[in-house]
């Protein structure tokens, strides 16, 4: 370094690879884009060639098929260089400095774009590697800010992991610095030596191909950088694995409708078995021969559908296993980072005092086998550029699946922070019980209504089957057929309603039981229960703002609805409680008064 | 136990023919888009069905008139009130959902006033408190007071020292 730029930041490009990795990657979506779009045409041109071949044109016919190969070759070949030469300039203009007190990204070619981070605005920093990224050691690090709805995270594209890991450190460093008032001259290291790590935590068979990740590397990955010290760390045992990925709630949805399905076949099977009498003797043999026919090939599709969504399922599940295969969360110095994914790698890191909230969720299967999520809150950002690196849920999952019993260890362990929660929950008004229950068995809910609306339309399809209208054209067994059918159908629903209906009725009482909230000097925590539920626990010095709701109703019955504001997740969020006592909620409201608690 | 007691300054009274004035116009307009095409459709061949709709419709954009510029602002006036202690901002609004704010200063980010034409003729403004979770809006107050507001609470704001 000549002594003139001594103190001027120094450039970083990233790495090579973003020319040809990038390119192909944008040359593979064109490619595919174009597939799509242009497969018609494609598909005439073709059936013209073969026309041309067949009308006795032969010899030009086999020509004109390897010149157009050729030429859609040539074609592509040129796309392909022209997407190549945008992306190596593109490359020259993208680079970013670690200023002395900010991040600056530069970018554009024609456009110059400049971005600016002032270290002591940083959210959290994410590093995300899709699988081919991932051979190659190179990753994605996106750079979260507080701005609310619109803002939109950073995107360093194409880091090698060597270097995504120092500017990881050199942020966190020099953002802790930036807070102190320290000002490290760009140009100089600001992360401090590494101390010993904490040994490490229980593992599960996936952590062997993390291992040979971690040993392979990738090829231009380059010397990892030193992190500092870890206090904690934990990973996830075999059990905890397959049963999370076998509980995840979008899995469990599919066999949800998977098992629906098969009730639905039987029901259609046991329904179309054991007809009316009268039916029988009206029908002709001929009739109950197709009847038999149809329901035997409803019975077959329900269960091909069934068997698929099974399919599915395990689909879901085994995506699911993967995507947290590898998963490890630690505690280093004042951050927390959590790694997951056996083929799509991320790797997320969030400093503590931008923790918004701890969530421990539990799903109905979760409850029922007694364990739970742990989530951090944060302040989420839109990603800017391409979605498609954004792999797996949006949240920062701290732990995916955690015995309930051991949730206060894990959280007082990784955040100690926190471990100060309200232990003296305030309970629901009593006449919150009755007014859940109307609240989430009529208003809100789903067997009612699915009742109500199959009445309205079995009523209307019944009076225009009977009104025997002649646009209609139906011989008079083939009118009763669809009445027949019409009411089976309905009757299956309405079973499905009481269904709904009893587990909405089960879910209010359980909500009346299970949910509260409490206070304490510096914490908050929210309770709803139902068939699944949710613990926020969050600080008060995290609440934007709160506010108390009364509708008239609850006017009447004393209660009033608490909602807590705040910043976390994408353009804020509010906790809510409904049914407090009056009398609690004011004096919830008058908790977060600042300076007036004693 | 007492029920926590109400913010106590209120709004200007002036604010009141703003909203009629605000919601005068929305309803008019609305009318006009809702009416348009059945008064249109009603000249090009006179049906008796479209001068019932048009009917039903003026009767109904009447009552919602009649509600919003007689019934509604005092109700609203007399429900809106808000307080700034040294420490937060305390708002009282909602007519059917009575709701009941607080905002503590060292969480807002920015405070502004805002002036449009109808406030602007009546010599009103409203100032805006904004938090990094959503922001709030006192909407008529005299046009030197809400200044005054909204340098007090800049002022308290500044005081804040934590970060979100």
């Amino acid at each position: 370094m000549t002594p003139a730029n001594e103190g001027a930041p120094i450039k970083h490009h990233v790495h090579h690879s973003y020319i040809w990795l990038g390119s192909l990657r944008a040359f593979g979506i064109l490619l595919v884009a174009l597939v799509i779009g242009g497969f018609s045409s494609l598909a005439s041109l073709v059936s013209e060639l073969g026309a041309a071949a067949s009308s006795g044109a032969l010899l030009s016919g086999a020509l004109i098929v390897p010149i157009a190969i050729a030429l859609i070759l040539g074609a592509c070949v040129l796309v392909f260089l022209i997407i190549v030469g945008i992306h190596a300039l593109a490359y020259k203009y993208l680079f970013y400095e670690l200023g002395p007190e900010e991040f600056n990204l530069y970018s554009g070619i024609i456009t110059k774009k400049r971005v600016h981070v002032p270290y002591q605005r940083i959210q959290s920093v994410d590093q995300r590697a899709s699988l081919i990224q991932r051979i190659f050691g190179v990753c994605n690090v996106h750079i979260d800010t507080a701005g609310g709805a619109a803002n939109k995270a950073i995107l360093v594209p194409y880091l090698s992991k060597g270097e995504a890991e120092r500017l990881r450190v050199e942020l966190y460093a020099r953002r802790s610095y930036a807070k102190d008032g320290i000002i490290v001259p760009a140009g100089q290291p600001a992360a401090p030596e590494a101390g010993a790590d904490a040994a490490a935590a229980q593992g599960n068979i996936l952590d062997m191909g993390e291992e040979a990740w971690r040993q392979f590397g990738g090829v231009f990955a380059g010397d990892g950088a030193d992190l500092g010290a870890v206090s904690y760390e934990f990973g996830l045992t075999n059990k905890e694995l397959v049963l999370s990925g076998l509980s995840h709630s979008s899995g469990v949805a599919v066999a949800i409708f998977a098992v629906l399905a098969a009730l639905g076949q039987f029901a259609s099977f046991f329904f179309d078995v054991v007809p009316e009498g009268d039916q029988v003797l009206t029908d002709t043999l001929t009739q109950s021969a197709v009847m038999f026919g149809a329901s035997n090939v409803i019975a077959f599709t329900a269960g091909a559908v069934a068997v698929a969504v099974l399919v599915v399922y395990a689909i879901s599940a085994l995506g699911s296993v993967l995507s947290f295969g590898g998963f490890h969360a630690r505690r280093r110095g004042d951050r927390i980072e959590v790694e997951r994914g056996l083929l799509q790698h991320q790797s997320q890191s969030v400093s503590v005092e931008r923790v918004q909230s701890v969530i421990v969720k539990q799903t109905l299967i979760r409850k029922l086998i007694g364990y739970a999520e742990i989530s951090i809150g944060k302040i989420e950002t839109a990603n800017e550029g391409d979605s498609s690196t954004d792999n797996g849920p949006r949240g920062f999952i701290l732990h995916p699946f955690c015995k309930l019993s051991q949730v206060p260890e894990v959280v007082s362990r990784m955040l100690p922070e926190y471990a100060d929660a309200p232990d003296e929950p305030v309970k629901l008004a009593p006449c919150a019980l009755r007014r859940g229950i109307i609240r989430r068995c009529l208003w809100q809910g789903s067997g009612f209504w699915l009742a109500a609306s199959t009445a309205i339309a079995q009523v209307i399809l019944n009076l225009v089957f009977n009104a025997q209208l002649d646009a209609l054209e139906m011989t008079p067994s083939e009118t009763e057929m669809a009445l027949f059918i019409t009411n089976s159908v309905a009757v299956a629903l309405y079973l499905l309603a009481v269904v709904l209906l009893v587990l909405d009725a089960i879910g209010s009482v359980l909500w009346f039981r299970g949910s509260s909230f409490g206070v304490n000097r510096t914490f908050m925590q929210v309770t709803n229960s139902g068939l699944s539920r949710q613990v926020q626990l969050f600080p008060r010095n995290k609440i934007q703002f709160g506010y108390t709701k009364v509708n008239p109703l609850q006017k009447r019955a004393g209660t009033a609805t608490i909602n807590a504001s705040s910043a976390g997740g994408a353009g804020g969020t509010v906790i809510r409680l409904i049914d407090v006592e009056r009398a609690a909620a004011d004096q919830w409201l008058r908790w977060l008064e600042p300076r007036s608690h004693a | 136990m007492p029920v926590r007691e109400m913010p106590q300054q209120m709004l200007d009274p002036k604010i009141k023919t703003v909203w009629r004035v605000n919601d005068a116009l929305w309803i008019i307009i609305c009318y006009l888009f809702c009416s348009a095409p059945f008064a249109i459709a009603g000249a090009a061949d006179a049906g008796t069905w479209t001068g019932i709709v048009l009917a039903v419709e003026t009767a109904a954009f009447a009552v919602l008139l009649v509600l919003f510029l007689v019934v509604l602002p005092p109700i609203r006036y007399a429900r809106w009130r808000y307080e700034l202690t040294p420490d937060y901002l305390d708002i009282a609004k909602g007519i059917f959902w009575r709701k009941r704010y607080i905002i503590p200063f060292i969480r807002v980010q920015n405070t502004d006033t805002r002036q449009g034409p109808v406030l602007r003729a009546f010599k009103l403004a409203s100032v805006t408190v904004s938090t990094a979770a959503g922001s709030h809006e006192i909407p008529g107050l005299d046009a030197a007071e809400a200044d005054a507001v909204r340098d007090r609470a800049a002022e308290l704001a500044r005081l804040a020292r934590e970060d979100v």
